[in-house]
């Protein structure tokens, strides 16, 4: 995979340009590069006054130019989706999540270019509390999960799969830690995204195996069920230092891999990921998570990060208690065992 | 079809492609575990990497790092050069996978080490108990293991517990109903237990088995043990007839579909499809195809094809067919090895129990395969022959009884051939003649012919002891017999005629210094014992009871019984 030259598109071209309700843009953070390194997108902040806003610039004319028309679209699509996305979640008043503060277009060198403006969150959960790192007391690691759940549950309850929970996408603003990157989501009431035709929306590091090898199920199982398996991996990467996936993944033989040689079926992978996750997880989790709250937390990764989608959720809501991805439950765990480690350590 | 073959010739002359129990991992390394397409990959998921090296790029921390590294090996792309570099100034990331392969790696299957030497009962039977202790936790903690449970199930069966092998391999194949590598490990249980329709049932109520092409192997085959044909033949035929670019694939078919060809006459076809099975093979399907050629089919497998790690079978049936059963003897310790609950691989070496350099091996062979099949006839008739020729006839002619007594025995020839030489070494000759009398004449009618040679050059050896002139008499009366016979498809009669000429000619003084001849067992139960022998022969062999004309009998009546033209 050769890196291309980056090709600056009129979206990086937005420093010190006023958007809407006289926000200007500042300073750029990230760009999108594509797959063909012409830009697709690029991050910026924004000031008003003492305020400062995220920006996410869409750049169409250098898609126009240099891709097919069907990119465009796709393109397009994801612009409407993100933002229609974003309004839903403003409308829903889900406080757990980024909102949105505007969107629009700016011409720029005689370009249009798309935005959307956000809340700035300036450090994520993966500054703040680095994966792995031992410093870092448990209960705080546990706080900041129980707050990414209830910010899950939030979206879920507004019929919206995030898909791109992890460490980065946490970000704390005004003391709380709500999800951001709505990029990868998708609504059940909105048409669907381009991104929902692919095995997976986020990143593949992360991702639950079944759509690593491309298996198809139903819109709750394949995106609720998706960021129960995201937020259960978050949880294991915080403590461990390293997603399950590249555990459980990393170490099966090279031939059942999933992006190797051949190709292999979920359903042949998948006593094998069991076998995998049966041998290594309770190992790890009881080196990297303090020993009071190693086998709750272990259950919890079980029940959250099972290698079969049909297991994943809480066994209560399986057996038909409350919603088949329902994530109260977690939440409650987790403000549990952040309870015992918060004990512990004044303890000690 | 009974679950242990009673003669040599069944043992050879009858295989088919019935699918390997290999470990989880060698199977998914010989290719048997891969789906027909490999996806692409997106380009979503390039973009992922892209993403990840620029997060790196602007924070350079080591949880970026971490990030970009686990990505790209999840891409496969572990040769990329951040993620080596990354891994190699943030080493924490590849140690942590490094450290978690060890922790899979101490659980794995890994069988007792293959040595030349052929291992005791008493090393496989610990080996699998204490796999199965530890087996049997592991689920107890976990029962969501498939693949333990198959393994348990494995393990079971070595142990010759074949109920509790059932009860486990159900339990994998509930939680992984639609499994190919699970279904296949099935199939071969199945097959072992002589349960064919179980298996046929199996694979005929598994969603992939017309569209995967080693569910649809299996299923040729086994069908074709029933002597039925698959419902999946047509469909096969059709497969294979596409150009296919993974020939690895569809060897194994190729292979199944061209020994049911063979086995309805057609011949050119089913070179052809072996000839397609060995462009790519398996070690089954090179074991197959080696097997059609000890058969005497005419056909040359490539020099490439035996490549093939593991080909343990395929090399020791090469080794017999080139009269190298020294060779053949270490292959079958491998192949043994990797499947200790068959009796395939004991049947085959103990059949070198008449070469004296080989004995000890063979008789170990068969006292092995014995533990594990305790009713094998080839098995009981072969350590009988190592027993009569150390002089142990009573243990020989034990073993013979238990082997005519096996319900279903219809191995004939070979026991009387058998008793023949436990009543030579018991000291009682007359006896012994008339056996190998009896027994080449059953040959004989029986149509198998080499078997009647054979016969003659192991009766040729046992006469010159009491006789030399009359054994080598025997012996080139056969070799006359044998210009007729095309002795290249009968590796045996080519070694025992080399034996018998090494042997015959210091017979005679051997015996008379190493006189002492085993009285026992006693002459009465030897006659009762051939009288028993052949009433159960049938009646159209003609040397049933009806047509025996006892030794005793002719030398009472004055017939002339030296004559014992064959």
């Amino acid at each position: 995979m050769s890196t291309p030259a980056e090709v600056l598109g009129p979206a990086e071209r937005l420093l010190n340009v006023e958007l809407v309700d006289g926000w200007v843009v500042t300073n750029r953070i990230t760009r999108d590069p594509g797959c063909t390194g012409q830009s697709r997108s690029a991050c910026y902040c924004a000031k008003k006054g003492d305020e400062t806003a995220f920006v996410k610039a869409f750049d169409f004319r250098g898609e126009e130019k240099t891709r097919t028309v069907d990119q465009l679209n796709d393109m397009t699509a994801e612009f409407i989706n993100e933002r229609r996305v974003h309004e839903i979640c403003r409308d829903n008043n889900l406080t757990r999540v980024t909102t949105i503060i505007g969107s629009g277009g700016v011409e720029v060198s005689g370009e249009v270019v798309h935005y959307i403006i956000c809340e700035f969150a300036e450090r994520s959960l993966r500054e703040l509390h680095p994966p792995g790192e031992e410093v870092i007391a448990p209960a705080e690691r546990l706080l900041a999960l129980r707050q990414v759940t209830s910010a899950l549950e939030q979206l879920h309850g507004a019929s919206i799969a995030h898909q791109d929970v992890k460490p980065s996408n946490a970000v704390r603003h005004d003391g709380v830690f709500k999800l951001t990157d709505l990029g990868s989501s998708s609504c059940k009431h909105l048409p669907p995204a381009p991104h929902d035709l692919e095995w997976f929306a986020g990143q593949p590091a992360y991702a639950p195996y079944e759509l690593l090898y491309a298996e198809r199920g139903s819109w709750e199982q394949r995106r609720l069920g998706c960021d129960i398996f995201l937020l259960g991996n978050m949880a294991f990467t915080s403590f461990v230092g390293h997603s399950i996936t590249y555990f459980v993944v990393g170490t099966l033989p090279e031939a059942m891999k999933p992006f190797g040689d051949h190709a292999v079926r979920f359903t042949e992978v998948l006593p094998d990921l069991v076998e995998n996750h049966r041998q290594m997880i309770p190992e790890v989790v009881n080196v990297c998570v303090p020993a009071v709250i190693a086998k709750e937390f272990l259950e919890l990764i079980d029940t959250m990060c099972h290698p079969d989608p049909q297991r994943r959720g809480h066994p209560k809501n399986i057996l038909g208690s409350g919603s088949r991805y329902g994530l109260e439950r977690y939440r409650s765990k987790f403000d549990q065992l952040a309870a015992i480690a918060r004990k512990l350590s004044v303890a000690a | 079809m009974s679950r242990h073959r009673s003669s040599l010739g069944q043992v050879i002359r009858s295989r088919q492609v019935i699918p390997r129990w290999n470990s989880a991992d060698n199977a998914a390394a010989l290719g048997e575990r891969s789906a027909a397409r490999k996806f692409t990959i997106s380009d979503r998921v390039q973009r992922s990497l892209r993403i990840a090296r620029q997060e790196y790029e602007l924070h350079q921390s080591e949880a970026t790092a971490n990030e970009y590294v686990q990505t790209a090996r999840i891409l496969g792309l572990d040769q990329d050069p951040l993620a080596v570099e990354l891994a190699t100034k943030f080493p924490r990331v590849p140690t942590a996978l490094a450290r978690a392969r060890t922790l899979r790696v101490g659980e794995g299957v890994t069988n007792p080490t293959v040595t030349d030497n052929v291992l005791t009962v008493d090393d496989h039977r610990a080996w699998a108990s204490e796999r199965v202790h530890h087996l049997r936790s592991v689920v107890r903690a976990a029962s969501d293991r498939p693949l333990a449970w198959a393994e348990l199930s494995r393990q079971f069966l070595i142990l010759g517990e074949d109920k509790k092998s059932w009860r486990a391999m159900k339990a994998a194949l509930q939680l992984a109903p639609e499994n190919v590598y699970l279904t296949r490990c099935a199939v071969r249980m199945f097959t072992h237990l002589d349960q064919p329709d179980a298996a046929l049932r199996l694979l005929q109520e598994h969603s992939g088995t017309s569209a995967n092409p080693w569910l649809m192997a299996a299923d040729v085959a086994i069908a074709s043990v029933m002597g039925r044909t698959s419902r999946n033949m047509r469909h096969a035929h059709d497969v294979l007839a596409r150009d296919r670019t993974n020939a690895h694939r569809f060897s194994e078919l190729a292979s199944a579909v061209a020994t049911v060809e063979m086995e309805r006459g057609s011949r050119k076809r089913g070179k052809e499809l072996f000839m397609k099975s060995l462009s790519a093979p398996t070690e089954n399907s090179l074991a197959q195809a080696q097997w059609c050629i000890s058969q005497g089919e005419l056909f040359a497998i490539p020099e490439s094809a035996w490549n093939v790690s593991s080909s343990h079978e395929a090399l020791a049936l090469a080794a017999r067919s080139h009269v190298d059963f020294a060779a053949m003897l270490t292959s079958c310790v491998a192949w043994f090895a990797e499947e200790p609950f068959s009796s395939r691989p004991a049947a085959l070496a103990s059949t070198a129990c008449f070469d004296p350099q080989l004995r000890d091996r063979a008789k170990a062979f068969a006292t092995l395969g014995l533990e594990y099949a305790p009713d094998n006839t080839i098995l009981l008739n072969n350590r009988a022959v190592c027993y009569a020729y150390e002089g142990l006839t009573e243990l020989a002619f034990a073993d013979l009884g238990t082997a005519i007594n096996t319900p279903g025995f219809t191995n004939f020839g070979v026991a009387l051939a058998t008793l023949g030489l436990v009543c030579f070494r018991s000291g009682q000759p007359l006896l012994g003649r008339e056996c190998y009398d009896k027994c080449i004449d059953y040959f004989k009618r029986a149509g198998e012919m080499e078997s009647a040679l054979r016969a003659s050059v192991h009766l040729a050896i046992e006469e010159s002891r009491f006789d030399l002139a009359a054994g080598e008499k025997v012996l080139r009366e056969v070799r006359d017999r044998c210009l007729r016979v095309d002795r290249s498809r009968f590796p045996e009669l080519n070694a025992v005629l080399t034996v018998a000429d090494q042997i015959i000619p210091t017979a005679a003084p051997a015996r008379a210094e190493n006189a002492p001849m085993r009285a026992m067992p006693a002459r009465d139960q030897l006659v009762h014992f051939e009288t028993q022998l052949l009433e159960r022969i049938p009646s159209h062999f003609g040397v049933g009871p009806a047509t025996l004309l006892t030794r005793d009998s002719a030398i009472n009546s004055g017939l002339d019984v030296s004559d014992r033209s064959i």
